[in-house]
């Protein structure tokens, strides 16, 4: 098995040409063999985040910072050792299976020429990799079906398959971006359980990027909350979904209906601001209620409020109040 | 009963072009019907919830219930009128009385008309302010749904999301309609938005009494919002929990397994959450009951037949044999 | 509710479009509204009558007294030159409107319903452009006889099909869009939902090609007054003024060098404006 590798992302910027930063001074850490969830909505940067561990970047974006795994700093590396490194050792799962997937292929054929790209395997030997692959993922039959075209599977399946390919190679460390979102229900949970399950026997790390914290909760050890490019929450999943340390994080699980009853939702008011308009002090304070002058004046740094959890918060000791509500829908449900 | 739809049937066929084909015309297998024999009826004031995956038939429910797309059998009987027996003109002057949100906002608006020119000619086709009030309701419709007066001159791409879905409801809205159908309204928006406008559909109901139907595949979102909740599956409606009835207790082996995988705010739930175990990418049998290939308990008569819902008390529905025979020993 | 704060500022007012609009369209604009001003007061400020036959004798160079020269039977070629413009940009305009409206209106249709009225729109237009355009239309003048209205008629008869078609390819994809469906469960007519939410979002392709069908339709005019099918004396325009002269290319350039400029500017500037144009729908397209 290759050596475990831990993943350090210090203050990652990434800004498109002559336009703002979109994410700012992003800093976390995945340790080896850990699951870390990266959950914000539309806008906070958590997509292009984890793009950028790989290089994947749109069309004008930059990263800088740095990021570092197994000891080497990928955004220094050369094109083709970065080449090398996607797919074997990282590896990295979208939203739309077909992103990855092209249509004219058989999906055997697909997975295996992962193998053979990295590994070097001859075309049988990577063929009978690839169905066992297949059979990993829970494809049944697998043998018949890797003779099959994307388009004649569900969408859970394609996602499976998808899920094959990236994992072809034995990579470390895998990077799931929104993984379940177009998926069903029922789908989505075996979709998770199945990332569990195979990062579990792997020992492979996590990263899975969410809107939904829901989501995240279900196999993360660690979460990170990101609004308006910035991480404003990180800790273990139990103690900031039982315990939030930021009105953000808070506001958030208090608008799921989960969290009400028979009750109004409560919605955090207003939207989230532009990138290139952002307020000199904390991002979130114009929706918050917490809100005081010092929150508006100066950007507010990370600070670890309990040992392994921080929060980008300064009110933190007024927070009992917002999370009373959460406190009685949790007694409800457990 | 303010709103019966009974029986709606639709299937959606694969068909050849209208000139012979090189090949000669493939007698295709039967096809499984998108709707199946769907039935539900609404109340004034009442909201109604509808569960389901992709697939399960709702919003072809949705569409055959306002009558975008006609049914291939069953009626609608909307306050009385039989709208499936309307002809084309009539049923264009009956279109407003059943409105729909749906769920993309970015598609739902023309780009090319001002907000003010959408809810303008609304009102102006149906006639129903005089010309002199039509800016007077402009600005109430707005103000209903939370936009600033000024949103009038503005073009949808001016707008986020949520804010574009709010013009959608106002659409809705100034068609005065008496059924609001609500087709994933919040699916495409963030989660935080989400609870924006559930809040404001929530408002809107008890302001104006209307009754609603939401459509969702999230059921935490449709109890929230509506007290009885239907759960579909494969076309079919395949459990009906009644308000005070709660999730937790429904019987059909679909509804339990989507209560089991449905994500929560419970720190690994995933290790604690069921198995299906089943092959999901297999299609749905044309034949008995469509769950069958899927569920933990399928025996003998699941296979022959579909089964009816049957009540199983105040109005909890469930159709499913297995279930039957267990109320019934 | 704040959820109303971030409405965007105003966009500026469609008057503005012609100041912020960039060099190329402003320059065809301003080229096309000279050339038809010029056109339009060619009885005014012409120097000549166009059919003065010539008592200094023919094929003069150009002077002081004749900007142009003359042609080969004395008339000046500067005053012919404007009063051909009034005929040329009156081809390219009603040669691009009639088919345009036919063509939009069709297509529109045929995109909207799909089904059978599309499969028989579209072998109709698989019919037509199989023939190379200016032979259909030659073919139709010569049956009808030459002369301008029977060319107006032909050029409607064979170029309605190109904005059928491009109408039509629009048509059909927005016909599914949200908005539409929207407009349905409104309760709102066929008609209105054609016109009013279908129109407006197909027109604009159509629109871009009718800068360059004016172009083509000017050529086309041209063409086939090179044939004697054109236009018929005492009317000119400047394909029949080169092709009168087409004996005097070596001895008198002048005489077909003038017309075949006009022609060349005019299509130039018409040029400008449509690809300003299909630019500007370009970029409003990806934003």
């Amino acid at each position: 098995m290759r050596p475990r590798n831990a993943l350090r992302v210090e203050d990652l910027t990434v800004a498109f040409r002559g336009g703002h930063a979109v994410v700012r001074g992003v800093s976390f850490e995945i340790a080896a063999g850990e699951a870390f969830g990266l959950v914000g909505e539309s806008g906070s940067g958590k997509s292009l985040t984890c793009r950028a561990v790989l290089r994947l970047l749109p069309r004008g974006a930059a990263a800088s910072g740095r990021v570092t795994y197994g000891g080497r700093s990928l955004l220094e590396l050369g094109a083709t050792e970065m080449q090398a490194l996607r797919g074997s050792t990282i590896a990295m799962i979208f939203q739309d299976p077909m992103t990855a997937l092209n249509p004219v292929l058989r999906v055997g054929e697909a997975i295996a020429q992962v193998t053979q790209a990295h590994e070097g395997l001859g075309a049988r030997a990577a063929r009978v990799r690839a169905v066992e692959m297949m059979e990993r993922v829970g494809i049944r039959d697998a043998a018949r079906r890797a003779a099959a075209y994307p388009h004649e599977f569900s969408g859970g399946m394609r996602q499976r398959i998808h899920i094959a390919m990236a994992l072809a190679a034995r990579p470390t460390l895998l990077l799931a971006d929104e993984p379940t979102t177009a998926l069903d229900v029922i789908v989505q949970a075996e979709i998770l359980r199945l990332l569990d399950d195979l990062r579990r026997e792997e020992g492979m790390s996590l990263l899975l990027v969410s809107h939904d914290v829901r989501v995240v909760a279900g196999l993360c050890d660690r979460v990170g909350v990101m609004y308006a490019g910035e991480l404003v929450e990180v800790g273990p999943t139990r103690t900031v979904l039982r315990r939030p340390e930021h009105p953000y994080t808070i506001g958030l699980m208090n608008s799921l209906p989960e969290a009400v009853i028979d009750e109004r939702l409560r919605a955090i008011p207003g939207v989230p601001p532009d990138p290139g308009r952002l307020p000199p002090g904390c991002a979130f304070a114009p929706r918050c209620e917490l809100a005081i002058d010092a929150c508006r004046a100066a950007p507010i740094g990370m600070s670890e409020t309990v040992p392994g959890h921080w929060s980008r918060c300064i009110r933190t000791d007024r927070l009992d109040e917002l999370r009373r509500g959460l406190a009685a829908a949790d007694s409800v449900h457990t | 009963m303010l709103l019966v739809a009974e029986g709606l049937t639709k299937t959606y066929a694969h068909r050849r072009g209208w000139a012979p084909t090189l090949g000669g015309r493939r007698v295709h297998d039967v096809v499984r019907p998108a709707l199946a024999d769907a039935s539900l009826s609404l109340e004034r004031g009442e909201s109604l919830g509808i569960v389901g995956e992709s697939g399960s038939g709702k919003s072809t429910f949705a569409r055959c219930i306002s009558l975008l797309e006609r049914p291939d059998a069953g009626r609608v009987l909307l306050d009385g009128t039989d709208l499936t027996a309307l002809g084309a003109g009539a049923l264009r002057r009956s279109r407003r009385r059943i409105q729909v949100v749906f769920q993309d906002p970015y598609a739902s608006l023309n780009p090319r008309l001002t907000v003010g020119s959408t809810l303008r000619e609304v009102l102006l086709v149906h006639r129903l302010v005089p010309r002199e009030q039509v800016a007077l309701r402009e600005a109430e419709l707005l103000d209903q749904v939370g936009l600033p007066a000024r949103a009038v001159d503005r073009y949808p791409s001016d707008f986020s999301g949520g804010q574009r879905q709010r013009i959608c409801i106002a659409r809705a809205l100034a068609a005065d309609p008496e059924v609001l159908i609500a087709d994933e309204p919040v699916s495409a928006l963030d989660v935080s938005i989400q609870a924006q406008i559930l809040n404001l559909l929530a408002d809107l109901r008890s302001q104006l009494g209307l009754s609603m139907i939401f459509i969702s595949h999230d059921l935490h979102i449709v109890r929230y919002i509506a007290p009885r909740i239907a759960v579909m599956f494969g076309g079919r409606i395949v459990e009906t929990l009644p308000p005070g009835v709660p999730l937790e207790s429904a019987r059909h082996p679909y509804t339990q397994a989507l209560l089991a995988s449905r994500s929560r705010l419970e720190p690994g739930w995933l290790a604690g959450a069921a198995q299906l175990n089943a092959d999901l990418s297999a299609s749905l049998p044309t034949v008995g009951c469509p769950f069958r290939g899927r569920c933990p308990h399928a025996f003998a008569p699941c296979r022959d037949v579909d089964p009816p819902a049957r009540d199983i008390g105040q109005g909890h529905a469930v159709a499913c044999h297995f279930v039957a025979g267990a109320s019934r020993s | 509710m704040s959820a109303v704060s971030t409405i965007a500022p105003p966009r500026p007012a469609r008057r503005w479009w012609f100041a912020t609009a960039g060099v190329p369209l402003r320059v065809g604009l301003v080229g096309i509204f000279t050339i038809a001003v010029l056109a339009a007061l060619a009885p005014v400020i012409a120097p000549y009558d166009p059919t003065a036959l010539g008592l200094a004798g023919g094929l003069q160079p150009p002077s002081a007294a004749h900007w142009f020269g003359t042609d080969q039977l004395g008339r000046d070629i500067l005053t012919r030159v404007l009063y051909a413009a009034r005929i040329d940009l009156q081809i390219g305009t009603i040669g691009v409107a009639i088919p345009l409206v036919m063509g939009v209106v069709i297509g529109l249709f045929a995109g909207y319903y799909a089904s059978w009225p599309d499969a028989i729109l579209g072998r109709v237009i698989d019919v037509v452009t199989a023939f190379p355009f200016l032979v259909l239309v030659l073919a139709i003048v010569a049956m009808l006889g030459p002369g301008l209205k029977n060319f107006y008629i032909a050029i409607s008869l064979v170029s309605w099909v190109a904005y059928a078609r491009i109408v039509r390819g629009e048509a059909l994809g927005v016909r599914g869009r949200g908005y539409i469906l929207a407009a349905r469960s409104l309760g709102y007519s066929d008609a209105r939902i054609v016109f009013r939410h279908l129109l407006p979002n197909v027109i604009v392709p159509a629109l871009v090609f009718g800068m360059s069908d004016f172009v083509l339709d000017i050529l086309a005019g041209a063409s086939l007054g090179y044939f004697g099918l054109g236009v018929q004396p005492p009317a000119t325009e400047w394909g029949v003024m080169i092709a009168e002269g087409r004996n005097f290319i070596v001895t008198a350039p002048w005489v077909v060098i003038f017309p075949g400029i006009a022609i060349v500017i005019t299509s130039f500037f018409v040029s400008l404006i449509g690809d300003s144009v299909s630019d500007i729908v370009r970029r409003v397209h990806a934003s």
